[in-house]
């Protein structure tokens, strides 16, 4: 069962759209600020807190199961 | 502050992302009591722990398939050599002519037997080896299951202990539950010198720091330690990882680098 929701966080990482991935990958894996974030991408500030924003909700819903409830479950993809 | 704004910084919190200003903000409207911030961190910090478990090994399931496949493979192997010894019975020896063959007869048996017994002592060595292997991967599942436990806990919180003078770019999180115990995780540690580790303190109030458990890092300053539930005179607020010796010690001496509170 461990094995299995590791494999299932992992499914639901790379499942991301690489620019949201790479956004949670560089916060959590390696420490970086979200200014951090968007020098390091060349990215506007607000892009990377919206990726991340998106990325974490769907990151919880793949690995809950369940839909997009919440208000802030919405599909604006940047 | 509408809800998208809300969200963000909620995101940007529970992956401990946020600037400072941000961060003061986010906090200003949990301690505001404010719904939307409380629901969307607790949404977020659940997907985060998800993380902070991919972190950790987990072995992998075509690896368990083979070792499993293995033991049983050695298993019957091992039965056959059984049965084939029960079946050699040495013949009482006769008065006949055919005695010295018989005797003979009962040398090579006896060999037979020795052989088979030097055969049985190695399958023996390799079934010990083996189930010593099968123990620890069960530790290891056993293990990984309290953790999926622990993610799956509401009561389960998220700790983030900063990095200090000696490591300033270091960081961990640490999964906590008051019966359950915890995980932590913390990189960009420097590795421990020969003979030191890592040791991690639980406080609680003023209380003095209660060793939580030693660990070390990998190459790449990577490393995680489960912690049993600490006994502790009130609710555990503070974590904090000094450098000691390796076999840890009862109350701190080493520098600290990590600290975090609830």
């Amino acid at each position: 069962m461990a094995a299995e929701t590791g494999g299932l966080v992992r499914s639901a990482l790379d499942s991301l759209p690489e620019p949201q991935r790479r956004v949670v990958e560089l916060a959590f894996f390696e420490g970086l600020r979200q200014s951090e974030i968007a020098s390091r991408l060349g990215e506007p500030l607000g892009t990377v807190k919206t990726r991340a924003r998106l990325g974490l909700e769907r990151l919880r819903s793949l690995m809950t199961g369940e839909g997009p409830a919440e208000p802030w479950n919405r599909k604006d993809e940047p | 502050m509408n809800r998208d704004e809300i969200a963000e910084l909620a995101a940007g919190y529970a992956l401990g992302a946020l600037e400072a200003k941000d961060r003061a903000r986010f906090e200003a409207l949990l301690a505001a009591g404010d719904a939307e911030a409380i629901a969307a961190l607790r949404d977020f910090e659940g997907a985060v722990t998800g993380l902070a478990a991919e972190m950790t090994e987990t072995p992998s399931p075509a690896v368990k398939a083979v070792l499993m496949a293995r033991i049983d493979a050695q298993s019957r192997s091992r039965e056959v050599v059984v049965r084939t010894l029960s079946s050699v019975k040495p013949d009482r020896p006769r008065r006949s002519p055919w005695t010295l063959v018989l005797s003979g007869t009962m040398a090579a048996g006896i060999a037979a037997i020795a052989v088979g017994l030097v055969v049985s002592a190695a399958y023996d060595r390799r079934l010990t080896q083996l189930a010593q292997e099968a123990a620890a991967l069960k530790q290891e599942t056993e293990r990984q299951q309290s953790l999926v436990a622990l993610l799956r806990d509401p009561a389960t919180q998220v700790v983030t202990l900063s990095g200090l003078q000696p490591a300033p770019g270091a960081k961990a999180r640490m999964l906590w539950h008051t019966t359950a115990g915890g995980l932590l995780v913390a990189q960009g540690l420097p590795p421990a010198s020969e003979g030191k580790a890592y040791e991690l303190w639980a406080i609680a109030g003023a209380g003095a720091p209660q060793p939580a458990g030693v660990f070390t890092v990998d190459a790449k300053g990577v490393g995680s330690l489960r912690v049993a539930p600490i006994q502790a005179a009130g609710a555990v607020d503070t974590f904090a990882v000094t450098l000691e010796p390796a076999a840890g010690v009862p109350a701190p001496t080493g520098a600290m680098y990590l600290a975090g509170r609830l």
